[in-house]
């Protein structure tokens, strides 16, 4: 009987040694997944974010990693498409076998991961600080398994609504992507709208994936018929930036707002390239909100070191990533070495390497949720501190809004250019 | 796990599948699944009425032939799931990507409607 007991012992230590192992993963090692968009119209979104991640992790990693843990990030195409998304989750999730989820794109994506997040809840898999702030992974019953950084639309859409009504624009249109992502921003801007007691003046959609050279004459014509005194656009940066080329070529002048995903850099190039080839000014009157302060702001502790992390950055996207046609995107890693979506990944990163810290030299995956909930007052480097609560799974709240001078999106500090 | 070819018609693809759709037991079958119902650019009505159990590796299975069928613009129908599988199915929301049906006249009748915006 003891000999028998003693080998129960010997098997349930074992057990546990595995079970260690595999939350610690092998070779000291955490891996960690992404899925994003690496391919198509929406690209851009995904290497900045993933470089703007992967710089801080390569810092780290440099430093001696993480309680001697080095981290891993491993990265899956999905193209901004939800099935590739769906199977890139379960290929990380079996194949890879990784510790947590970080920075997915995409509202359409990531909605439709989430089911997956419950179904495998007794695995403990969680979703850190994916690049969208639609409301889904903010409420039940999904909100326990995903950990967001950013502000949601709700909060972006309602800031620029207060700004533009204090401004005395109160009719206000929306431009929007015909699915989650953009249904999910047109609903923030009409609550808020309601809570004023007005309503969106008009509306016109247009189906993802849609590029710059596609026309947007018809949503141009659908909303300028609205008279708006502003509008608001929930788009990704071709359509978007596209929308903004037909509008001012049609005479729809009034200012146009777009939210944080749009991907600012990216949309502005393409703006400041048309407008190069036209002999006009495609920059005028544009407002992005943005989740993150201005990356050009070296006031700011956490952008310096940004910048200075980024600049002995030596990564490069991984091989398998890189198309044919992105030669002219990443041959060093990155078309735009500093942006705001970098800077987000920079900032997610930074706090995921605080979440592992926390976790300890065997970091267990049971202990993910007590231990994001544990942040409070934690000092990111932008002035605004991180905190979770038992009922609240986001971190930051505060919206910044920006404009374009010279060529670059700069805070805006007077709102008064703006009034009607 | 096993595949069964039951019909390979003009308007469709007819297949069943059985046993236990696991990582033990799915050897190539998922290669092969995809290749049959993606090299014919038709929609497919994939019987589950003789899957015993499915891992993640069947949903796998189930979702990387969905993609592609969806850019040859034609759907996938699941015809028939036990209650368990089904369950699985519906939790995690592949029902509302290819659409699970019990009769079998009417999953023919869904091939027939165009794909929705997946969104």
């Amino acid at each position: 009987m003891r000999a028998f007991l003693k080998i129960i012992s010997i098997i349930f230590t074992i057990c546990i040694l595995v079970g260690i192992y595999a939350h610690a993963d092998e070779g000291n090692k955490i891996r960690i997944g992404m899925s994003a968009a690496f391919s198509g119209p929406s690209r851009d979104l995904g290497y900045e974010l993933y470089n703007g991640m992967n710089a801080y992790f390569e810092h780290v990693n440099g430093s001696g990693g993480i309680n001697g843990n080095r981290i891993e990030l491993i990265a899956f195409d999905d193209g901004y498409d939800p099935i590739p998304a769906i199977n890139n989750t379960l290929s990380l999730i079996d194949d890879e076998r990784v510790f947590l989820l970080v920075g997915y794109v995409g509202t359409p994506t990531v909605t439709r991961v989430l089911p997956l997040l419950k179904l495998f809840e007794n695995r403990d898999i969680y979703l850190f600080f994916p690049f969208t702030g639609a409301e889904p992974q903010r409420k039940p019953p999904y909100d326990e398994f995903v950990f967001n950084l950013r502000p949601s639309y709700e909060q972006e859409t309602a800031g620029l609504v207060q700004k533009f009504t204090q401004a005395g624009r109160s009719k206000i249109a929306v431009f929007y992507q015909a699915d989650a992502y953009g249904r999910s921003g047109w609903d923030g801007v009409r609550k808020e709208l309601g809570k004023h007691g007005l309503k969106i003046v008009g509306e016109a959609t247009y189906k993802r994936g849609e590029e710059f050279s596609s026309s947007f004459d018809k949503q141009v014509e659908i909303i300028k018929r609205s008279n708006p005194d502003a509008v608001i656009s929930i788009g990704a940066y071709e359509a978007s930036a596209g929308f903004i080329r037909d509008a001012r070529e049609g005479g729809l002048n009034v200012p146009i707002a777009n939210v944080s995903f749009v991907g600012s850099e990216s949309m502005l190039d393409l703006l400041l390239q048309e407008g190069e080839r036209k002999g006009k000014d495609f920059t005028l009157e544009l407002i992005n909100s943005e989740v993150v302060p201005n990356f050009l702001d070296d006031s700011i502790p956490a952008v310096r070191q940004y910048k200075e992390i980024m600049s002995r950055y030596t990564s490069k996207t991984p091989p398998t990533l890189i198309y044919e046609d992105d030669q002219n995107h990443f041959p060093d890693g990155s078309k735009e070495e500093f942006g705001f979506i970098g800077f987000e990944g920079f900032l997610n990163a930074k706090l995921l390497t605080e979440v592992l810290r926390r976790l300890g030299d065997q970091p267990d995956k049971s202990k993910i949720a007590q231990t994001v909930k544990s942040i409070s007052g934690y000092d990111i480097g932008i002035g605004e501190k991180v905190s979770f609560e038992p009922e609240d799974n986001q971190g930051l709240s505060t919206v910044y809004f920006n404009t374009v001078k010279n060529g670059r999106f700069v805070p805006i500090k007077d709102w008064s250019k703006f009034k009607k | 796990m096993e595949m069964t070819v039951i019909d390979e018609n003009e308007s469709f693809t007819h297949v069943a599948l059985s046993g236990r759709v696991d990582i033990n037991s799915i050897g190539d079958w998922d290669q092969k699944f995809t290749e049959l119902l993606t090299q014919r650019h038709k929609p497919a009505i994939v019987d589950l009425s003789g899957v015993e159990y499915m891992s993640s590796i069947g949903l796998r299975m189930l979702i990387s032939a969905a993609k592609p069928l969806s850019g040859q613009n034609a759907g996938m129908v699941l015809l028939n799931p036990k209650p368990n599988i089904e369950e699985v199915l519906r939790k995690a929301a592949f029902h509302r990507i290819m659409p699970i049906e019990h009769d079998f006249e009417k999953a023919v009748q869904m091939t027939k409607a165009p794909l929705e915006n997946i969104s």
